[in-house]
This record gives structure tokens, C-alpha cells and sequence, in this order.
């Protein structure tokens, strides 16, 4: 109960400084140990699934992109922005998380009987969806259309971000294809373990908490790991590969989501009998696209284009 | 109380203390290298004595195999994330110099 209660306090105060704090490194510092601590939140509100994509998402990943992109910063520019007064963007979020905040508190304290929700009926029709793990059944089975447009959504960020194509780092970005002999020792020793727990994310989303997207950012991590230590080969080598690597989530879910159509079914809707089937199939290659995105935006967006056709020719 | 239950609380107090100690160093040492110095003792030997006290209290074989990975993982990232650090401080200080 104390250590909810410390969460809690945590988590007010980091998200304060997230909002106010003057220098941007202290807002990107902040936001990381957000993540932390919301990984703590949920796995004390018994959320295995939500403290295993943040530990992962918020923890790992946004830890890389946001530190990636304080090097694109301009350091005098950053801070002086924030801090006091608070500008409008700032006071129209506090705006939105109090109209939110009043219902909920609301419903904090007139307690009352906690709604089932529908987890009863969950359980109750799990046995249709081919897989075991209630999470992974609504995911990709019961509200596989949901999953399906955020697999899109992601794509078309990738596809936006593309346009950024070949800005140059400003000073202290992180270093691509930088040789250091500890680095590349801890690159080879540890990438191999990332990818093979990727594989066990993956195959325990049937009856577990786990997954494609969890599996993909692990993924996502070993194969950045790589770039970044002078194993970029496979990211550059082929650029058409690597694109077609990406779209596979969204190739996977479109698949499936429209097969069913030329067999005389519904849209999304999987067939009996084979659900596990596809559901693995699809996973596997959500995994693969999202695990590719990662060092994708990290390390293939920030080559310029010349560049690229440069090693390619000498290739 | 038993020998093992002794020795748990023993080490869990001696890594709170590393872990403390650590937090401290990490706010008041004056530069990047000596802070270094004082979060590795956290993670290295807060750690390991917390590692320790929950393996004493494990069930199975398997609970504190995983126990003793978490720890060796925790030392293999930290070290290397310590080397990193400390050599991109050298190199910048050397740089600085250079200016001058």
C-alpha cells in the first residue's frame, strides 16, 4: 500500500517535471523514468501484458528515439523552451487531464461495485479465438480490426518520417557505424540473446503475456543494437529489402483481415478452426516489421540518400 | 529466527546500503568519472546483495538461476554502459583541451 502510494507520488511529480522543466535533457530524463515507474504501476495492478510493452515501449524504445533526437536538438533553443510561463500547448494539456480527471476521481471515491467489464465474456468465448491468452484473443482475434489500423498508423508515421530523410546530426547524436572493440564485444554478445527472447516473446503470446509487439521491440533492440555498432550491412545493403521488411505488419494484417471476404465471410473475420494458425502467421509478421522499423528510423532514415547509393555501388 | 532468514535481512540491508550510497555519490560527487564510480557500486554490489537475499529465500533451483541472470545481465549492461560513458567524457575533455 505505501509503495502504491509512493508510485503515485512518483509518477505526479515526474509527469510536473516532464511538463515544466526548463532544459530538455531534464524532460527527456524525466519521461524515461516515467516509463519505469508506470512499468512498476502496472505490474502492481496485476497488468503483466501493459508492464511488459511499457517496460519495453517506454523504457527501451522512446529511451532510444528521444535521446536520438536531443542530438538534432539545438542546445540554446532547448532550453529556453518550457519552463515559466507556461505556454499555450502546456495549458491546454493541464486543461485535458483535469476535464479527465474529475470523472475519475469522482469514481475513485464514490467506490462501489467494480464493473466485470468484458472480461466474462472474454473468457466465456476464448475457446473460438485459437489462442489461450485472453489479451492476445482480444488483440488479434475479437478486435482484430483495432490492431490492424494501428499496425497502418505506424506504417504511415514510418512512411511521414521518410521525409526527413538524410538530416545531419547535430554534435552528439548517437554514433552510427562507430567501431569501438568493448561495444562491438557487447553488440555480438548480446544481440544473439535479444533475438532468441524475441522469438520466446513471440511464442508465449498464445498462452502468456507476450506477443508480436513486445517480441518486435525486442527485436527492434537487438537489430538496432547492430546498426549502431558497425553491423548496418543489413539494413543498407538492400533498401527495397528492408522497405518490404517494414510493410509486413500491415501486409500480414490486410491478409488475413480480407482473406475471409473471398471465402464468403466477414471482414476481419477469422476462420474457425484456423484462427491460431493465422494468428501466428500475422504475429510473426508484426514482429518482424516492427523489430525492422526500429533501426529503420534510427540509423537507414539518418544516411543521406547519396550516401546509400554510395555503398551500394561499392558493395 | 533462522540462520537463512538472518542472513536475508542482513544482506538486503547491506544492498540498500550500497544503493543508498550510490543515489548519494550520483547527486553530490563533483564530475561525471567519480559519479560513475558511485553508481557502479549500486548496481554492481547493491544488487548483488539483494540478488543474494532473494535467492536465500527462492524456492526452486529455476527461481534463483533467473535471480542470478538478472544480476549478471545488470553487470554485463552496466560495465559496458560505464565504459562507454566514461570514454566519451575523456574524449570530449581531450577535446576541450585542444581548443584551449
Amino acid at each position: 500500500m505505501i509503495l502504491d502510494w509512493l508510485v503515485v507520488v512518483l509518477l505526479v511529480i515526474l509527469s510536473l517535471t516532464i511538463l515544466l522543466a526548463r532544459d530538455l535533457f531534464w524532460v527527456v530524463a524525466s519521461f524515461i523514468t516515467f516509463g519505469l515507474v508506470l512499468t512498476l504501476a502496472w505490474s502492481s495492478l496485476q497488468a503483466p501484458d501493459l508492464a511488459l510493452a511499457e517496460a519495453a515501449i517506454g523504457g527501451g524504445l522512446m529511451t532510444l528515439f528521444l535521446i536520438d533526437s536531443l542530438g538534432f536538438s539545438d542546445p540554446e533553443q532547448t532550453s529556453s523552451a518550457g519552463g515559466f510561463p507556461i505556454t499555450k500547448l502546456q495549458g491546454l494539456t493541464a486543461l485535458g487531464s483535469m476535464i479527465v480527471a474529475v470523472p475519475l476521481l469522482r469514481a475513485f471515491w464514490a467506490g462501489g461495485a467494480v464493473s466485470p467489464g468484458l472480461g466474462p465474456l472474454v473468457e466465456q468465448k476464448i475457446e473460438l479465438s485459437g489462442v489461450e491468452h485472453p489479451v492476445s484473443a482480444v488483440l488479434l482475434n475479437f478486435r482484430f480490426f483495432d490492431t490492424w489500423f494501428e499496425m497502418t498508423v505506424i506504417l504511415l508515421a514510418i512512411v511521414a518520417l521518410q521525409t526527413l530523410r538524410g538530416r545531419t546530426p547535430r554534435g552528439d547524436s548517437l554514433p552510427s557505424g562507430q567501431s569501438d572493440q568493448v561495444l562491438t564485444w557487447f553488440a555480438r554478445l548480446l544481440s544473439p540473446v535479444l533475438i532468441l527472447f524475441s522469438v520466446y516473446l513471440l511464442w508465449r503470446g498464445k498462452h502468456a503475456p507476450g506477443g508480436a509487439f513486445q517480441s518486435g521491440v525486442v527485436l527492434g533492440a537487438a537489430l538496432s543494437v547492430l546498426a549502431l555498432t558497425g553491423y548496418q550491412d543489413f539494413l543498407l545493403r538492400s533498401p527495397v529489402v528492408s522497405r518490404l521488411v517494414v510493410t509486413l505488419g500491415v501486409v500480414g494484417f490486410s491478409g488475413a483481415g480480407l482473406f475471409p471476404l473471398v471465402l464468403g465471410g466477414e471482414l476481419a473475420e477469422l476462420p474457425s478452426g484456423w484462427a491460431g494458425d493465422t494468428i501466428l502467421i500475422v504475429e510473426t509478421m508484426a514482429a518482424l516489421s516492427t523489430g525492422m522499423s526500429i533501426p529503420y528510423l534510427l540509423v537507414a532514415l539518418q544516411v543521406p540518400k547519396d550516401k546509400v547509393q554510395c555503398e551500394e555501388r561499392t558493395s | 529466527m533462522t540462520v537463512s532468514e538472518f542472513f536475508t535481512i542482513a544482506s538486503l540491508i547491506l544492498g540498500c546500503f550500497f544503493f543508498l550510497a550510490g543515489t548519494v555519490g550520483l547527486l553530490r560527487l563533483p564530475d561525471t568519472l567519480c559519479r560513475l564510480h558511485a553508481l557502479t557500486k549500486a548496481d554492481n554490489l547493491g544488487l548483488g546483495f539483494i540478488v543474494f537475499a532473494l535467492i536465500l529465500q527462492s524456492q526452486s533451483v529455476l527461481e534463483s538461476l533467473r535471480l542470478l541472470v538478472i544480476w549478471l545481465a545488470a553487470l554485463l549492461t552496466s560495465s559496458t554502459a560505464s565504459y562507454l560513458i566514461g570514454r566519451h567524457t575523456l574524449l570530449s575533455r581531450d577535446r576541450k583541451d585542444s581548443h584551449l
